[in-house]
């Protein structure tokens, strides 16, 4: 039961990121706003990276969730595949690290 | 209803990634073919004892024989681990899995309940009844011990009533029926028709897991609509409707089929009004040897192991549906059931090929 | 070590009247991996025979499982132990056990059974017995406690009897004809009083005098009502006082179930250090004669055959030179490639490495004649995770909570172990730190949430810190050369492996891939060259591009159509090392960012309340960072270990070096 509360936190932690990130990007967009970009031209590019980043984030959170779960069972019967539960639930986090380099291209 | 030890809530909800991967990791500890093809070959229970007391079964077994290593105190081993097994996968399946699975075990009071009356009204000894029950479902192992030990089936109904148990509602209802007649068809089907209904009426719904079970649920009610049948060939009812022995909620057999069937004379009619249904080519398959023992068991048994592949079968669909579960709790009840046997072939000194006929590897 | 420890094949013959001296100077020495013969005999690959197991032995060995189980069962009866074991003591009377005849030890065994079995059994027959009771009477409190209005309106003496009827409330009118029908038999000496328990049971109390029980009880049982019955032992008990004596022992029953635990705790505390041991003998005296039908015998002398690591053969050849004299003769024999699959395997690595073979062992155990791969996960494992989580400030406070709990744990090698591991990667960590500039992401560098404390120098032509922030593309490319690097070592090694299993298909299906891999290479760069170097460039890259496809030919050839599966593969296991940067970046743009969110609270100018806020939040958040920090990197950086680049390489065996050696009490179940 533990591991299942522990995917949540780290579910949670991931979800932050993303709720964080988008937020940065905007900030700093605003400070260094050149005035040759319009400012809608800003924004969207805010929101895309957001939204790459959010999305992609949402889709890790709910597959590791899943896989959490899951490795929590088998763990709880066959401690001995430990190592390969924790390799698949940090296999998702490709999803969430895709997203993100997206998001930096965007902005980049 | 639900299983005895649902003390805590299950977790809500249908998520049924942790208990499926905890059931499959329990599968993984299922003995293999070759183990029983050991055990077979042990010359006493004691060399089957050294050969289980390092598998999922050691700890019950060393639990039982302290108070003698006899075949007695092995068997009780493994219906101990059965009971513990059961009770450990009811109590971590989800709410969704936990109320289908619970609904389906209730065969398993049926099937006590009924083996105590039939048991008391057969007047066998009280440890000849308890041999044969399985504490898998409602009943504790403690609670059926104090049913065997009674007197009668008046005083197993009373124990029931007083305790409070949902299935004295129908014993009470025909007893009085019983109590004329003695009959004990009247008291079998008034507990059927009980169950049947209430379990019928928990797993109503669209949602496949619902259907799935519904399915496993409806082969069993069949395989009793069939077994009557059967019955009713042999037996003149008086004037009777047999109507009233239909059970509703069977997955092929109507009741249309049904009525048509007990009007029939005789064993190749019956088989020949079921040709669209899946049951003909299996109970054809043991015909002869019905013909050879001409007990109705050869075809109960026959009955049996198709609803027990078809509960197997159900392990192979959806990995995240209720079939994991409802699969391996079946898987685990057939390897009991064959440890018994072999435990008792055993200790009678039967031989191992006598053995394998009477095994149920599925 | 790069490679693993090289083993000695033994044979050892000699003549069967010393058998069972020179297998128990083995179990004694525990260094020799026995080989099961049986297969090879039975397979006819041996010319020789089973050894026997003596009759005297078999007989023996049967009695110790017997009493093996008997001890098992006590134990498992005894719940044992929480507490703390002596190990000296425990030792001691291991080997005082293990010194006995078999005789003398059975009946040493037996009478320590004798002592204990008995009472153990009762108690644990006590407890179940008291447990069951507890939930039994469990069931029949509700509906005694429902008509306890009813017993305790009717005055029950000796004279009297009672019954409780449970009838459905539909029926309820049955009551009247009751009472008419029970008159006539008691000549009006009895009473009903009756009340509705729930929707749709009414319960009523018979009361009647005693001297017409019988026709009564006749009667009742006719009757189409249910009797409310009382626990065997409470029969015949007048309704209320059955309930009370029922609700008093449920409160009491807890109490003797205590009772009994605490005495079967007590009798563990006594017996289990001499329980533990006994099972530990009769495991290791079983498991000498079980190991006997696994030696060879010809008609005058016996056969051994194992493995043992080179290094101590000559310690077991003086050993039983020393007992035997030229009686036992061990000879040493060739380990062919043939023989590699079966040959056991132990990994010998020096005290730094040592932790990594457990992290090794955690993906498996090599092959023999394999190289051993611990190094390359001591080299690459910190290495990766610094790469990733490159921060002074996260990696010092690691260090210091490897630190702390290296002293804190002394003796917990779990901790040890893990501590040794994570310390490398945690000072790789500090080391990429300074490469980077990072303390907590930005907070000494440049930029508006920043200390400015660290300003960009150039050593030669390259600009330090390296701001991986800024510099996303050239970081990725340093993270992509990483992997090629460490695939082009794995195929390298592959290649190695290959050569010395005598592995054909793999040395042409790796090499070819690794001669492709770097052919390419030249090729491309060759290529981009030739602007400057003109045609001779044109001309070697189209010629190591032919090399490539070569490669690629041989590839096929080794792996068939594996082989394309392989190559294809190859080029996206160099990409995903990718994930060095993006996992890094990641890391280290929040980092940065929470800096940010600090000084955006503390306001400009600073306000108090802000910056008591910003710093709070910071730590919040660092500390969240720190986590996820710790984790996932090393998740990651195993997972580049033992996936990507473990595949090209790695063989796993499948016997693991475990030689014939006693338990010594070390407490196996």
């Amino acid at each position: 039961m533990m591991d299942k509360r522990l995917t949540k936190v780290l579910s949670a932690g991931v979800f932050l990121i993303a709720l964080v990130l988008p937020a940065i990007a905007l900030a700093q967009d605003a400070g260094t706003a050149v005035v040759a970009v319009a400012w809608q031209v800003s924004a969207a590019k805010a929101i895309a990276a957001g939204l790459a980043m959010g999305l992609s984030a949402l889709g890790a959170a709910y597959a590791q969730a899943k896989i959490g779960s899951a490795g929590a069972g088998t763990l709880a019967e066959r401690p001995e595949v430990a190592i390969w539960v924790i390799t698949l639930q940090a296999l998702p986090e490709v999803i969430v690290l895709l997203g993100f380099v997206s998001a930096i291209m965007i902005n980049g | 209803m639900s299983a005895q030890t649902a003390t805590k809530a299950p977790t809500p909800g249908r998520d049924y990634g942790y208990g499926n991967a905890r059931v499959r990791g329990m599968r993984s500890r299922l003995l293999s073919a070759r183990t029983f093809d050991e055990l077979m070959t042990s010359s006493d229970v004691n060399k089957i004892i050294q050969q289980l007391i390092d598998t999922e079964y050691g700890p019950d077994i060393e639990t039982a024989i302290i108070h003698g290593r006899t075949p007695a105190a092995v068997d009780e081993a493994f219906r101990a681990n059965m009971v513990g097994t059961f009770q450990k996968v009811m109590g971590f399946l989800n709410a969704e899995a936990h109320d289908l699975v619970g609904t389906l075990l209730g065969r398993w009071d049926l099937f006590n309940i009924k083996s105590i009356i039939r048991g008391k009204h057969m007047h066998l000894m009280p440890e000849e009844i308890e041999d044969g029950l399985y504490a898998v479902g409602a009943l504790s192992p403690a609670e059926l011990h104090v049913l065997v030990q009674l007197e009668d089936i008046r005083a197993v109904v009373d124990t029931l009533v007083t305790w409070g148990s949902p299935y004295a509602v129908p014993l009470r209802g025909a007893l009085a029926a019983y109590g004329e007649g003695g009959n004990l068809a009247s008291l079998e089907l008034a507990l059927d028709k009980y169950y049947s209904g209430w379990a019928a009426e928990r797993l109503s719904g669209r949602r496949a897991n619902v259907v799935l079970a519904r399915r496993i649920l409806g082969l069993q009610v069949d395989s009793i609509n069939l077994l009557t049948t059967f019955r009713l060939l042999k037996n003149d009812l008086g004037g009777i409707s047999p109507r009233i022995f239909f059970l509703a909620g069977g997955a092929y057999v109507s009741e249309d089929l049904f009525n048509t069937m007990s009007g029939l004379s005789d064993v190749d009619e019956v088989l020949d009004a079921l040709k669209t249904t899946p049951y003909a080519r299996q109970l054809e398959a043991v015909i002869a040897t019905y013909v050879e023992e001409g007990s109705l068991s050869v075809f109960e048994r026959a009955l049996e192991d198709y609803v027990m592949r078809k509960a197997l079968d159900a392990g192979r669909g959806d990995p995240l549906g209720v079939g994991i579960t409802i699969a391996y709790l079946w898987a685990k009840q057939n390897e009991v059931t064959n440890l018994r046997i072999i435990v008792k072939g055993t200790a009678v000194g039967m031989p191992s090929d006598r053995m394998r006929k009477e095994l149920i590897i599925v | 070590m790069v490679v693993l420890v090289p083993m000695a094949r033994v044979e050892i013959i000699g003549p069967k009247n010393r058998f069972f001296e020179a297998v128990s100077l083995l179990h004694e020495q525990g260094k020799l991996h026995i080989e099961d013969l049986t297969k090879k005999i039975g397979s006819g690959d041996m010319p020789i025979d089973q050894m026997d197991v003596a009759l005297g032995q078999a007989s023996e060995r049967e009695r110790m499982e017997d009493l093996l189980i008997r001890v098992r069962a006590i134990i498992k009866a005894l719940q044992l132990p929480g507490s703390h074991v002596d190990e000296v003591a425990r030792q001691k009377e291991y080997l005082k056990l293990w010194k006995l005849e078999s005789g003398e030890l059975s009946d040493e065994v037996v009478k320590i059974i004798d002592e204990v079995e008995e009472r153990t059994a009762s108690l644990a027959q006590s407890q179940s017995e008291i447990e069951n009771e507890i939930s039994l009477l469990g069931r029949y409190e509700p509906i005694l406690h429902k008509i306890q209005p009813l017993a305790r309106q009717i005055v029950t003496t000796g004279a009297f009897d009672s019954v409780a009827l449970l009838i459905e409330r539909r029926y309820k009118g049955l009551l009247e004809q009751l009472k008419e029908e029970l008159d006539t038999i008691t000549h009006k000496q009895c009473d009903i009083v009756s009340t509705d328990v729930d929707e749709d049971t009414t319960a009523a109390i018979v009361v009647f005098s005693r001297t017409y029980s019988e026709p009564v009880h006749k009667f009742l049982a006719m009757e189409n009502v249910n009797q409310i019955r009382l626990p065997s032992d409470m029969q015949g008990l007048p309704f209320d006082q059955a309930y009370d004596s029922i609700r008093e022992r449920r409160k009491t029953l807890p109490d003797d179930l205590k009772a009994v635990r605490l005495e079967l705790e007590s009798m563990s505390a006594k017996w289990y250090l001499r329980l533990a041991t006994v099972r530990d003998v009769l495991t290791d005296k079983i498991d000498e004669i079980a190991t006997i039908p696994k030696f060879g015998q010809t008609e005058y002398a016996f056969v051994i055959t194992g493995w043992i690591p080179a290094a101590d053969l000559a310690e077991l050849e003086a050993e039983m030179k020393a007992a035997f004299g030229m009686d036992v003769i061990i000879s040493r024999k060739e380990i062919t490639e043939k023989d590699m699959a079966e040959t056991p395997v132990a990994l010998s690595n020096t005290k730094a490495l040592k932790p990594f073979e457990t992290l090794l062992g955690v993906y498996g155990t090599p092959r023999y004649g394999t190289l051993d791969p611990t190094w390359t996960l001591f080299l690459f494992f910190p290495i990766f995770f610094g790469m990733i989580v490159g921060d002074i400030g996260y990696g010092l406070i690691m260090m210091g909570i490897v630190l702390f709990l290296r002293s804190r744990f002394k003796d917990n090698e779990g901790i040890q172990t893990a501590t040794s591991v994570l310390g490398p990667a945690a000072t790789m960590c500090i080391v990429f730190g300074i490469f980077y500039g990072e303390f907590f992401g930005n907070l000494l560098g440049e930029g508006p949430a920043s200390l400015n404390l660290i300003h960009k120098i150039s050593v030669l032509g390259v600009t330090l810190p390296f701001n991986r922030e800024e510099l996303v593309m050239p970081f990725m490319l340093i993270a992509l050369s990483v992997g090629v690097i460490q695939i082009v070592l794995g195929l390298s090694l592959g290649v190695i492996n290959a050569v010395r299993t005598g592995n054909k298909h793999h040395l042409q299906e790796r090499g070819g891939i690794l001669v492709l891999l770097i052919a390419l290479f030249i090729s491309v760069a060759l290529g981009m060259a030739a602007a400057t170097l003109g045609t001779m460039s044109t001309v070697g890259m189209w010629i190591f591009a032919a090399v490539a496809l070569g490669g690629f030919v041989f590839a096929i050839r080794g792996g068939g159509i594996m082989g394309v599966v392989e190559t294809i593969e190859t080029a996206s296991h160099i990409a995903s090392y990718i994930r060095i940067m993006a996992v890094g970046l990641a890391g280290a743009i929040f980092a940065s960012a929470i800096n940010g969110i600090v000084v955006k609270l503390a306001g400009s100018p600073i306000k108090p309340v802000g910056l008591l806020m910003g710093v709070l939040l910071g730590i919040v958040l660092h500390t969240l960072n720190f986590v996820i920090a710790a984790f996932s990197p090393s998740i990651h950086a195993l997972r580049l270990n033992f996936l990507e680049f473990f595949g090209k390489f790695f063989e796993a065996g499948n016997t693991e070096y475990s030689p014939f050696r006693k338990t010594g009490g070390e407490g196996q179940a």
